[in-house]
């Protein structure tokens, strides 16, 4: 008995020992990712401004155990060598492998609603197209926030002004951050076109000049998801106008702005034949691929394709006879500063289910990606935009065509960030456009059943 | 002495107590895999889980949107369209093919390899293979027919609304009339050509020995092959993203692509589980015709 007595005894002092040794962390002791101190040794903007990026203090201790993170990719590798060679980076800085995972673009938003909808700790980081998916992402209530790497008011001057507006959701936090940024040029054939239009207007009289049967004025695509929305979206900034009424969670095309621009996609193919009505069949690279064929004298498309362009084995016909200039304006009434297009981030998103030290690795990523030394690589490696600005000031980004040029789109583009389900809207916006085209339809009576239904199916306030 | 008398039960797999045993893996992997999943569709069919709001119960609200919704009255009639079209021309393909296959004495079991190919390749190819094929700017097809002066400017099939299902249907029927041509081949080889023989002698010409004997000896598997066609016809989506996006213009939107995008565009899962409890009553109301008319037959 007396024996009993005493185990009983020890055990209960072990168990008010483990007690107590646990209470820091009922005490709410600080979580992994909570003790990364971005601002030090320097304040975030100077830390990943400067040319070679610099760790924040504390992230040995936050991602102690962590030996990889899995982060998602649009696409296969080999279309990104920036991506690979920054992750490559970040290995050596931190230890910490990164596994990228090569995700087909079309079902990519499934998998990644599957691994989310599953509560799923498989992939601490997901890729996305901020424009289209971040709010439905936000409003799902998967995502870590991440505002600790954002805390420095002289970070924000290092990107394009749209930038943190667009970066920041509803609630006031901020959940996404940039890894790739693409904006949009016009790409013509100076053998066709001796001056390239400096506006939409010009765009469409060129285009009709040049037109022969074997190759088409000008081209764009409306086949594939959002397709349509990329011309759209640009004639409308150009003007001035935006297809976001924020407020109110709208989609809006039939705005003034908006009636200019579809009453030109459809005047070129219907009216001036210089698209061609199988416009209707094309996805996002098609266009471009039509003017890499040399079938085209005129596209507007991402600044990535240049290197396409620049290839033999891939553009044949166009070699030494193609030129990139500003995305145009709307008109010569216009300033220059409606030389705009869309500003288009990829952007990374932690997984909230996944662990602590997990999500401090992953946030260490992030914060990385957006760097300047990140962000060189994607512009001077792989042609994509930086979206650090003060990257195109580098000697080296002199090698790149347009430089001047680019720079200049970065710093004008707009973001604008859809409402929820804003896929599932912009394929309204296709529908609509293919009911002109085809004929069901006269395009202002499209335009305005597309606004309708629109409206009809925006999430309610 | 033996077994019996020593009272030790013999091991018999003929005992049905053992069949029972036996099927309970299947019959486990179809609870997992099929009833679980089933039952957790309908279920979220009557939740409104939008990803926006928290998720309630809406009872028959979803399915009140469904009537509702002028995208999914199209994504029906399209569904009804293609099928329709895709399994009559599964069906003359298939026994053409089967007809003509049967009547191969050297190299047939050659053809009959070479004729799997269709239904071997993956869908997503497929469609990718006849997109390329059809397209007005660099497409083999149209650049055929143009030097053959057979047309005057490329075909624009997948461009326009009013061909583009027809240019669905066809590629669908391509990958289709294989697997129903194997069916029919089987069915053909069956019949004793001894009543071939009697009606011929009776004076029946090839005409009427094809509809008097032929079709009605092969109506039971031609009956399956249509049901099994029908059925895999009410979900293809596979073959419809690369070739046309369920474009233009929803000419192709079948009710596969309307789940497909409530799911990964909307992320609306109680609307998507709803309209994917639709088309299960369909695809079981037509199954159940078609195992009636096989009862019949």
């Amino acid at each position: 008995m007396k024996r009993l007595h005493w185990a009983a005894l020890v055990t209960l002092v072990a168990a008010l020992g483990l007690a107590i040794a646990a209470v820091p962390t009922w005490a709410g002791a600080k979580k992994s990712y909570e003790q990364i101190n971005w601002n030090k040794p320097k304040p975030i903007g100077e830390r990943i401004g400067s040319q070679k990026y610099v760790l924040p203090e504390g992230w040995k201790e936050a991602v102690k155990g962590v030996t990889k993170i899995k982060v998602s990719n649009f696409g296969a590798l080999e279309h990104d060598p920036a991506t690979v060679q920054n992750a490559k980076a970040f290995e050596e800085l931190t230890g910490i492998k990164v596994e990228v995972l090569a995700w087909a673009e079309p079902p990519i938003v499934a998998k990644t609603v599957s691994i989310f909808a599953a509560k799923s700790a498989a992939v601490d980081i997901m890729c996305y197209d901020h424009p289209t998916t971040y709010m439905q992402m936000v409003a799902g209530g998967w995502l870590h926030p991440i505002d600790a790497i954002w805390n420095d008011p002289g970070v924000w001057k290092l990107y394009a002004p749209p930038t943190k507006k667009g970066l920041t959701a509803p609630d006031g936090h901020i959940y996404g951050s940039i890894g790739q940024v693409k904006t949009m040029m016009l790409f013509y054939r100076p053998s066709v076109v001796s001056k390239p239009p400096a506006t939409w207007t010009e765009v469409q009289e060129t285009a009709k000049k040049v037109t022969t049967d074997k190759m088409w004025g000008y081209v764009f695509s409306a086949g594939g998801e959002m397709d349509i929305v990329y011309p759209l979206r640009d004639m409308i900034y150009s003007q001035g106008g935006r297809m976001v009424e924020l407020k109110k969670q709208r989609i809006a095309i039939n705005t003034p702005e908006g009636k200019n621009a579809w009453k030109m996609l459809t005047d070129m193919v219907m009216t001036d034949k210089s698209a061609p009505s199988s416009v209707l069949e094309y996805s996002w690279m098609a266009a471009s691929d039509m003017f890499a064929m040399g079938k085209a004298a005129m596209v507007v498309t991402h600044t990535v394709d240049a290197n396409r362009f620049q290839d033999p084995k891939k553009a044949p016909n166009i070699q030494n006879d193609w030129a990139v200039a500003p995305p145009p304006k709307w008109d010569a009434s216009k300033s220059d500063e409606f030389h705009a297009s869309y500003f288009d981030i990829d952007g990374y998103m932690i997984n909230k289910y996944i662990s602590d030290p997990q999500k401090a690795a992953a946030m260490l990523f992030l914060d990385y990606m957006r760097s300047y030394e990140a962000q060189y690589r994607e512009l001077i490696v792989e042609g994509n935009e930086a979206a650090v600005i003060s990257v195109y000031d580098n000697p080296d980004a002199k090698k790149i065509p347009v430089p001047e040029a680019r720079k200049a789109a970065m710093s004008r583009a707009v973001l604008e960030t859809f409402p929820p389900a804003g896929r599932m809207l912009t394929d309204l916006i296709k529908e609509h456009f293919a009911y002109a085209i085809g004929g069901k339809m006269s395009p202002a009576e499209a335009l305005e059943k597309g606004q309708k239904a629109l409206d009809d199916a925006a999430v309610p306030e | 002495m033996n077994a019996s008398t020593l009272g030790v039960r013999r091991f018999r797999l003929s005992n049905p107590r053992y069949g029972l045993l036996l099927n309970i893996p299947g019959l486990l992997i179809v609870l997992l895999w099929v009833v679980f999943p089933a039952l957790l569709l309908l279920a979220a069919s009557f939740l409104r889980y939008d990803n926006v709001n928290p998720v309630s119960f809406t009872g028959f609200g979803n399915y009140q949107r469904l009537w509702n919704s002028r995208v999914f009255g199209i994504s029906v009639e399209r569904i009804l369209v293609f099928s329709l079209g895709s399994t009559a021309l599964t069906a003359l393909g298939g026994l053409l093919l089967a007809m003509c296959l049967s009547n191969v004495r050297k190299g047939g079991g050659l053809l009959r390899s070479l004729m799997i190919i269709p239904w071997a390749v993956p869908a997503v190819v497929s469609g990718l293979i006849w997109k390329w094929m059809f397209s007005p700017d660099f497409g083999v097809v149209s650049d055929l027919l143009m030097k053959a002066r057979l047309i005057a400017k490329p075909l624009s099939i997948y461009s326009d609304p009013s061909l583009a299902m027809w240019g669905v249907i066809i590629v669908d029927s391509w990958t289709r009339i294989p697997f129903m041509g194997i069916i029919l081949l089987a069915a053909l080889l069956s019949i004793p050509e001894q009543i071939h023989e009697a009606a011929r002698v009776d004076g029946a010409d090839t005409l009427k020995r094809f509809f008097y004997v032929t079709l009605p000896m092969i109506q039971g598997p031609l009956l399956i092959g249509l049901m099994i066609t029908t059925i895999f016809s009410f979900r293809t989506i596979d073959l419809i993203i690369p070739l046309t996006a369920g474009g233009p213009g929803r000419a192709t939107y079948v009710i596969g692509y309307y789940i497909w995008d409530q799911i990964t565009k909307s992320l609306n899962f109680g609307l998507g589980a709803a309209a994917g409890v639709v088309l299960f009553l369909i695809t079981s109301l037509i199954t159940m015709i078609f195992v009636y008319l096989l009862r019949e037959k």
